[in-house]
């Protein structure tokens, strides 16, 4: 009788919502074809133009192969993914940090709502000509750029995922004084566990992208510098090689690391 | 000696519309004793609860708890309110530490759900979660223990079971027990004294101690007599309420006959 009442929903109930677009599933030679269609459009669009400002997929994969055994692509990849690394984690502890806080308090976050969509809405282009300015050309300013420019999307989200906490069992817990610590690590964040993982894939797309920016802007090493030597000489098929190299690095990252956390952290869902 | 004390307290909600729950109530619990809290829907039995439960602020009056500091305090709510993606014994070593597994795992056993411990809850049937929610509470050895209709909806044999099993916690024990329940049974069954939540006042209208020894038997006649008695005085006491509606919602739709 009391199990037939309708609960209140729990957030993070409902399923992820890419769970049926897990890797190796039934249709990935369609996804193959998919991509070899657009090699095949794009060699003959190189064959038309005969411009070397369209180099064809063949040059390309040459570039590569001459940067991973002549250049610095593997030491600029390296380079970019730890940026990306730190400017990602301060973003996310900070950013979970405040959207907690301020899920949970009314009067900061009616102070702080303004702050967060001016944030939300500042062009990553200013952060990081300010942070230049503010803090010189170096590695400090250049991580902090990217991850205030990241912090904003985080506390949005976070933030949603604290208001939408379940009242009874932290009312359970204040009854038994839990201790704080306790009740964030096994009650709150499991909860806010879709939110962060959210927060986590759009902010690993933005982050690289702007750490690109960063690069080109002040920074004498990595994929985004690289891309600029290359812009500079005219280089097309240079900028595509690192370009292809680093979304496939991203595309491991995301497949390796963050979906099988996605899994784990659902497993009890499925038990 | 006094354990709690409480004066004046008044509880007003003003959602859906403005109602008046809890108009002064005065009330003080001695150490030890079983007080159940008996009453129908919608008469602030839990709105109580959960003022004394330290959940409910918004209250007028004074709670008063003996020597100045809250004791120790564990409660069994109406739903079994346990952690859904923590396992049984991960849910119970969130009130105690790892290092009193044994315990708990005891406790379990007693309660018949040995085997459960790395269930998860939504494994679980609504009686065993129930039975795990008070497994939970009794594992902190508890100074003040409240329960808000813990035996709501479980079936006749194992209701009696753990009514039993509540009765011999507190013969062993002796923790304060504040029982809200709307079974007159149950708390003439378990209970040292009785208070009855009147209609309408929104304050105690009978204070009735219970003058049998523990253990009792379901059916002893002095038992059968305390809720004729009580019936006498209010005979809604009677009507089978399942919901206190604390937060303005009606009960649940009752079947059609």
């Amino acid at each position: 009788m009391l199990e037939a009442r309708p609960r209140p929903p729990v957030r993070g109930e409902e399923p992820p919502a890419h769970a049926s677009a897990r890797p190796g599933g039934r249709s990935w030679w369609r996804g193959a074809l998919s991509l070899v269609v657009l090699l095949a459009l794009w060699q003959v669009a190189a064959i038309v133009a005969q411009s070397p400002v369209l180099p064809p997929p063949s040059a390309v994969g040459a570039s590569v192969y001459r940067h991973l055994l002549y250049g610095d692509l593997v030491q600029d990849v390296a380079v970019t993914l730890a940026r990306v690394a730190v400017a990602f984690a301060l973003a996310m502890g900070i950013g979970s940090a405040l959207g907690i806080l301020l899920g949970r308090n009314r009067v900061l976050d009616e102070f702080f709502d303004g702050w967060v969509v001016i944030g939300l809405n500042m062009p990553a282009l200013v952060t990081i000509v300010l942070c230049y300015v503010w803090f010189g050309l170096n590695e400090v300013a250049a991580v902090l750029a990217v991850a205030i420019n990241k912090t904003p999307l985080v506390v949005t989200v976070t933030r949603e995922g604290a208001r939408s906490l379940d009242r009874s069992l932290l009312e359970m817990a204040k009854v038994f004084e839990i201790p704080r610590g306790r009740v964030l690590r096994r009650i709150v964040l499991p909860q806010l566990a879709p939110s962060l993982m959210a927060s986590a894939r759009a902010g690993l797309a933005l982050t690289w992208k702007i750490v690109l920016v960063v690069e080109l802007l002040g920074r004498p090493n990595g994929v985004g510098f690289q891309i600029r030597s290359f812009f500079n000489f005219f280089d097309i098929a240079g900028i595509l090689a690192y370009t292809f190299v680093f979304i496939a690095v991203i595309l491991m990252v995301e497949n390796c690391l963050l979906r099988p956390l996605d899994r784990r952290v659902g497993r009890w869902r499925t038990a | 000696m006094t354990g709690l004390k409480l004066q004046g307290i008044r509880r007003s909600f003003s959602d859906p519309a403005p109602k008046l729950v809890l108009s002064g109530i005065d009330l003080a619990i001695e150490t030890g004793e079983f007080v159940a809290l008996v009453g129908p829907s919608g008469r602030g039995k839990t709105t109580l609860l959960r003022i004394i439960a330290g959940l409910d602020e918004a209250y007028e009056g004074t709670v008063t708890w003996a020597g100045g500091r809250r004791p120790r305090l564990a409660a069994v709510f109406q739903e079994p309110r346990l952690v859904p993606w923590l396992s049984v014994l991960d849910n119970l070593r969130l009130v105690s530490d790892r290092d009193r597994d044994a315990e708990a795992r005891a406790l379990l056993a007693e309660a018949g759900l040995a085997g459960t411990e790395t269930a998860f809850p939504g494994q679980l049937s609504g009686g065993m979660q129930r039975r795990v929610a008070l497994v939970r509470a009794l594992l902190v050895d508890p100074e003040f223990l409240v329960l808000d209709e813990p035996i709501l909806s479980l079936d006749p044999d194992l209701a009696q079971r753990m009514r039993e099993w509540i009765g011999a916690y507190w013969r062993l024990r002796r923790p304060t027990v504040l029982l809200v329940t709307h079974d007159l049974r149950e708390a003439a069954f378990l209970a040292t004294r009785i208070l009855v939540l009147g209609a309408g006042e929104g304050t105690i209208v009978v204070d009735l101690p219970v003058d049998l020894s523990h253990p009792r038997r379901q059916d002893d006649p002095r038992i059968e007599a305390i809720i004729e008695g009580l019936a006498h005085r209010d005979p809604m006491l009677l009507a089978d309420g399942h919901d206190d509606g604390r937060d303005g919602r009606a009960g649940r739709p009752q079947p059609l006959e």
